[in-house]
């Protein structure tokens, strides 16, 4: 090969890689029918503490007896769906009637109900404004305040509402293997993807 | 010799390709502005000279309306509570969460005999595209335009900024129409919406 022709290759691979970086959607585009919605990478969940429900039915439903507060790991189940949110965010409230779908769904399957809990973290939310999305939408699982953005942004999440998938041994471990940044249109193909995804099926 | 500057063009168009990647906007935010807000960055957090306090008589305006049809104070004199919520400007981080957040709690005014009047320095294009994007009804309080002459009801408020936006502001007026709650906010802050509630809940007393 030429030094002529080596150089004209070089300068179109660039060019392609700099068309890349100046828009990554196109490349979203192109990546996206070998690539999963949702990253599947697993990793420890970063510890938090989350303060035990003062309601008794949330407390049994997270299987948590004690005063005080709790990791995501303490629940009593083998998967939780952490979902971020916002009181203040217009597609988590248009998107909260797919959610308690979700719930509803793994609630009336036998093989699923005892093995997934759900929880909700009101990110940059005051416990104030995180009640009373709960109460707008009817969410029957617990929700946590977290009002100065703090969990969100050691969780890696930039944007509500986010998903995250968490194994659990109910002794404080946790471990993520699903994070899906956005809204799923779908919920039993999401409750499928978090079973297929945890390796438990 | 040509060959090596060819080459060197390549790797100067990398490099700068490279640095303009696009950088992640703060956490928590919502997916429904995603790309379209601008950020300011952080901005001072007061610029203009309050003269209005508790207890005085909330300056009458009327505003075009993004439904066409223009909107008075002392329309609701007699008839209801108002509060009216001053956002700096429209397509900006904070502002952009707070409308969204009143839209689910007409529940919360409707129990206190209040109404909302959202106000930015925007002209009605604006706000329409804007206020679209948080929901695709559109909200359900009224959104006014304090565009022409520029600010001028926020003037009146005393709370227009020397760059010509407003503050982050709310103002509660009862039935007679006199201001029984103001919060000019620090404006790269959200209002918390319990403060607003005990106001509203005030009114009462």
């Amino acid at each position: 090969m030429s030094i002529k022709k080596l150089i004209v290759l070089v300068c179109a691979a660039a060019a392609l890689y700099a068309c890349f970086q100046l828009f990554p959607g196109g490349t979203a585009a192109l990546a996206q029918t070998t690539q999963l919605d949702y990253s599947d990478r697993r990793m420890p969940l970063p510890a938090f503490e989350l303060p035990i429900p003062q309601d008794r039915a949330e407390r049994e439903y997270l299987g948590l007896s004690d005063k005080g507060t709790f990791k995501v790991g303490d629940i009593k189940s083998q998967i939780v769906i952490i979902e971020i949110f916002s009181f203040y965010c217009p597609i988590c409230q248009v998107h909260a009637p797919l959610v308690h779908e979700v719930y509803e769904k793994i609630k009336a399957r036998a093989d699923l109900k005892e093995k997934i809990r759900m929880i909700g973290i009101a990110a940059t939310n005051t416990a104030f404004e995180a009640r009373s999305f709960k109460e707008t939408y009817n969410i029957p699982f617990p929700v946590f305040s977290d009002e100065e953005g703090e969990i969100a942004l050691l969780l890696g999440v930039k944007y509500t509402p986010t998903f995250i998938g968490v194994k659990v041994d109910g002794k404080g471990g946790q471990e993520q293997f699903y994070f899906l940044p956005k809204v799923f249109t779908n919920p039993t193909r999401f409750i499928e993807d978090i079973m297929k995804t945890s390796g438990l099926e | 010799m040509r060959a090596e500057r060819i080459l060197w063009v390549c790797v100067a168009c990398v490099l700068f390709a490279a640095v303009l990647r696009p950088i992640g906007t703060a956490h928590g935010g919502s997916a429904a502005f995603r790309d379209t807000i601008y950020d300011p960055g952080r901005l001072k957090p007061l610029d203009s000279n309050p003269t209005l306090k508790v207890g005085d008589v909330a300056p009458d305006f009327t505003l075009p309306s993004i439904t066409g049809n223009p909107v008075s104070l002392h329309d609701y004199r007699g008839r209801a509570n108002v509060v009216i919520s001053f956002v700096p400007a429209a397509w900006t981080p904070v502002c952009s969460d707070q409308w969204p957040g009143y839209n689910i709690m007409k529940g919360l005014f409707d129990r206190n005999d209040a109404i909302l009047l959202g106000i930015t320095v925007d002209n009605i294009p604006t706000l329409y595209a804007w206020t679209r994007q948080m929901s695709e009804k559109g909200l359900w309080f009224p959104v006014l335009s304090d565009f022409y002459p520029h600010g001028a009801v926020a003037s009146k408020y005393g709370i227009l900024r020397t760059n010509g936006e407003s503050e982050r502001a709310l103002f509660v007026i009862d039935r007679k129409g006199v201001i029984r709650y103001i919060d000019v906010h620090d404006i790269n802050k959200r209002p918390r919406l319990e403060d607003l509630a005990r106001a509203l809940q005030n009114l009462q007393n």
